[in-house]
């Protein structure tokens, strides 16, 4: 019987994103795909800021960047009447998120007060995502890869796992012993079904809404220099509809409709309308979809976990469906790297679901926010709103202000994308510090126990984040002598857990990351904190380990 | 005479959707969780000023006829009739047509129209035929 550590089902950005943590942390994975090929399908657009800083910490980012949105390009939200106008208002440079990554990464790297990102996030469809992630698992030779496998069904037992597999095509089965199975199998998970857990939510709350892939030369004309907005939302009496450029240097576009075509409506009648005027263009493909606001009721049970869209549905307003995903896996890689490299205690694994579930419901409740939004920004409309009148006009800015006071929700959450924390989580040292504010938009850095490490530049410009240990925690020792952490280091030491000190003397670190020792895990989120290392770090240590 | 008739089918469908809301609460711990948050104001009303608003304070539901001055959300419906044919639709995608052909106007926080879509899809439930049908029924 073929062993293997891990087995990943589910060969989609999710799956691919655990594969390749996996591989940094020094573990071995197969992962098996029941499709033969990554999707055809636009899908998301976006990458955001968190699974940027993911994708830099995997040596990925610049190569997902070359794929999408040109680094010079913007990454505007607009509110149209169509995609010809009149534009009630564009969203351009009231946030970052906005700026095209060029303009972007120049604010990051001189930002100092941790307020920002490491990376921007990047407009990017996941039909050209994926391909990158699968080519950097094909070259990755701890990753073994089966596309046009599914998995027939699993047994685990006190030691492992036995998963029979079947090949799509010709039928063949194949029995593979692993430490743990992960199913990142989609929103239908067969994993989850088997493991018997529920989504918590109540479906279908919105109904069928209805998408247009469309490829066309000509759209692009219609936006300034030939580069069309990411987003263009649409709204006027009698049409409304979101119009998606997921990279501006393509003609793939995608158009959401909140329902299907009505009677003697046809596709090219709703195209034409949204774009105000007959331009060329083909229809890839076309279908009705139903949002959800889902999250399962648990992550796993004992050696099998579930990640991505097995534990999640969301509406895709807010673009937190791939991208908490991606934040799960990477939470559920170092873990089960821990446990197989021997380090990892007992109740490592358990804190997954402790860590990661209250995150997927915080999401989903922002998510339904933003629909909401979404739904309210139409409110103010009347029927003379393109009236060329006063009327006309005092609607257009009403409608204007309604999308930048409630659509801007849905980009410059920072609090959502980067200021998730793992508050009382059992592998985090309990901080005595009051917790911090914590906002969905407005992003407060600090490193308050649980929280993502705030990012930040040493005086040469190197960022913090890329000197962090590849395996194992990083103490930053700020403005200290590394051999106050030599208790720590032998406590560490003992339990066999990886831990590199990093000694970081310049005053604006210090003052950003609050404390003289800060313990950072191989997330990027910190475990422990503190101005004196204690003389016995077992509790420390056993804490963050899972061992306690 | 139709106007009448169409006031009438919103004020049955208003009753008839506190009832089922209230059963739902006995049966359903999600229907009790939810109606543990924060409370709102919900006015359904006809262009013509009829109908009522349910009320959540808390945790207990209540219908009241006519106009509440400071609802949280409020749906003006061109009707009574029409009012009444998207509500009784087991389509939740019926409101949005309603609403983009300007049959529906709405006013404030549409988080409550998704909370008492949630609660309704659990009150009507298993026997949503049933309740669909008896509806119809008063449609006709």
């Amino acid at each position: 019987m073929n062993q293997v550590p891990v087995l990943i089902v589910g060969g989609g950005p999710v799956g691919l994103t655990l594969a390749l943590s996996l591989s940094r942390q020094g573990v071995r994975s197969l992962l098996v795909n029941d499709r033969k090929a990554t999707t055809t399908h636009p899908k998301l657009d976006v990458v955001n800021c968190r699974s940027m800083e993911i994708f830099r910490q995997l040596a990925l980012a610049e190569k997902i960047r070359a794929a999408g949105n040109p680094p010079g390009a913007n990454q505007y939200s607009a509110f149209a009447a169509s995609a010809s106008g009149p534009f009630y208002t564009v969203m351009s440079d009231r946030h970052i998120i906005y700026q095209p990554v060029a303009v972007a990464n120049r604010a990051i790297q001189s930002c100092t007060d941790g307020s920002l990102p490491l990376e921007s996030m990047q407009r990017i469809a996941q039909m050209h995502l994926e391909p990158v992630l699968l080519d950097a698992a094909q070259a990755d030779p701890n990753i073994e890869l089966r596309f046009g496998w599914r998995l027939y069904g699993f047994e685990q037992d006190a030691a492992g796992v036995t998963a029979l597999l079947q090949d799509v095509d010709a039928g063949a089965s194949e029995q593979i012993r692993a430490d743990y199975l992960i199913g990142c199998d989609g929103p239908n998970s067969r994993v989850r079904n088997f493991l018997n857990i529920d989504y918590d939510g109540t479906r279908d709350l919105i109904g069928e809404l209805f998408i247009i892939h469309l490829r066309s030369d000509e759209i692009a004309r219609l936006y300034p220099d030939r580069q069309p907005y990411w987003h263009t939302w649409i709204s006027r009496p009698g049409f409304s509809g979101l119009l998606v450029s997921p990279n501006a240097g393509r003609n793939d576009y995608v158009l959401h409709r909140p329902f299907g075509p009505r009677v003697g409506e046809s596709l090219e009648s709703i195209v034409d309308a949204a774009l105000g005027t007959t331009l060329k263009y083909e229809i890839v493909q076309s279908g009705p979809w139903r949002p959800q606001f889902l999250v399962a009721e648990s992550f796993g049970r004992r050696r099998v976990f579930i990640a991505g869209d097995a534990t999640h549905q969301y509406m895709p307003t807010g673009g937190l469906g791939m991208n908490t995903g991606v934040t799960e896996a990477h939470n559920l890689a170092w873990k089960l790297a821990a446990c197989i490299q021997g380090w990892g205690g007992p109740a490592l694994l358990d804190s997954y679901e402790a860590e990661r579930l209250p995150v997927a419901r915080r999401n989903r409740d922002h998510v339904k926010k933003c629909a909401a939004a979404a739904f309210e920004t139409n409110f103010p409309k009347t029927d003379q709103l393109l009236d060329q009148t006063p009327e006309g006009e005092r609607n257009r800015r009403e409608m204007a202000q309604a999308f930048e006071s409630k659509v801007s929700r849905m980009y410059e959450s920072l609090g959502m994308e980067i200021g998730f924390r793992y508050r009382g989580s059992p592998v985090v040292c309990k901080d005595p510090a009051p917790e911090p504010p914590q906002d969905e938009i407005r992003y407060t850095p600090t490193t308050w126990s649980g929280a993502r490490l705030p990012s930040a530049f040493r005086g040469d410009g190197r960022a913090v984040f890329d000197l962090l240990a590849g395996q194992g925690f990083t103490l930053l020792a700020l403005d200290a002598d590394p051999a106050e952490a030599s208790p720590l280091q032998s406590a560490a030491d003992a339990a066999g857990m990886p831990l590199q000190v990093l000694p970081l003397n310049e005053p604006h670190l210090a003052r950003l990351y609050e404390k003289r020792f800060v313990l950072v895990r191989p997330d990027q989120h910190v475990a422990w904190r503190g101005n004196e290392i204690p003389q016995a770090c077992a509790s420390i240590v056993n804490t963050i380990r899972g061992a306690a | 005479m139709l106007t009448l008739i169409g006031n009438l089918k919103l004020y049955l469908l208003l009753s008839v959707t506190l009832r089922l809301l209230r059963r739902a609460q006995r049966n359903s711990e999600r229907v009790r969780a939810l109606m543990r948050e924060e409370g709102f104001v919900f006015q359904i009303q006809t262009a013509r000023g009829a109908g009522g608003y349910f009320e959540l304070r808390g945790g207990v539901m209540k219908l009241e006829h006519g106009l509440h001055p400071r609802p949280d959300l409020v749906q003006i419906w061109s009707s009574g009739n029409e009012a009444f044919r998207v509500m009784i639709s087991s389509d939740e995608t019926e409101v949005l047509r309603a609403f983009e052909l300007g049959q529906c106007r709405m006013q404030g926080d549409f988080l409550i129209a998704l909370w008492f879509n949630e609660v309704m899809k659990i009150a009507r439930g298993r026997d949503s035929m049933q309740v669909t049908a008896f509806l119809a029924a008063a449609k006709a």
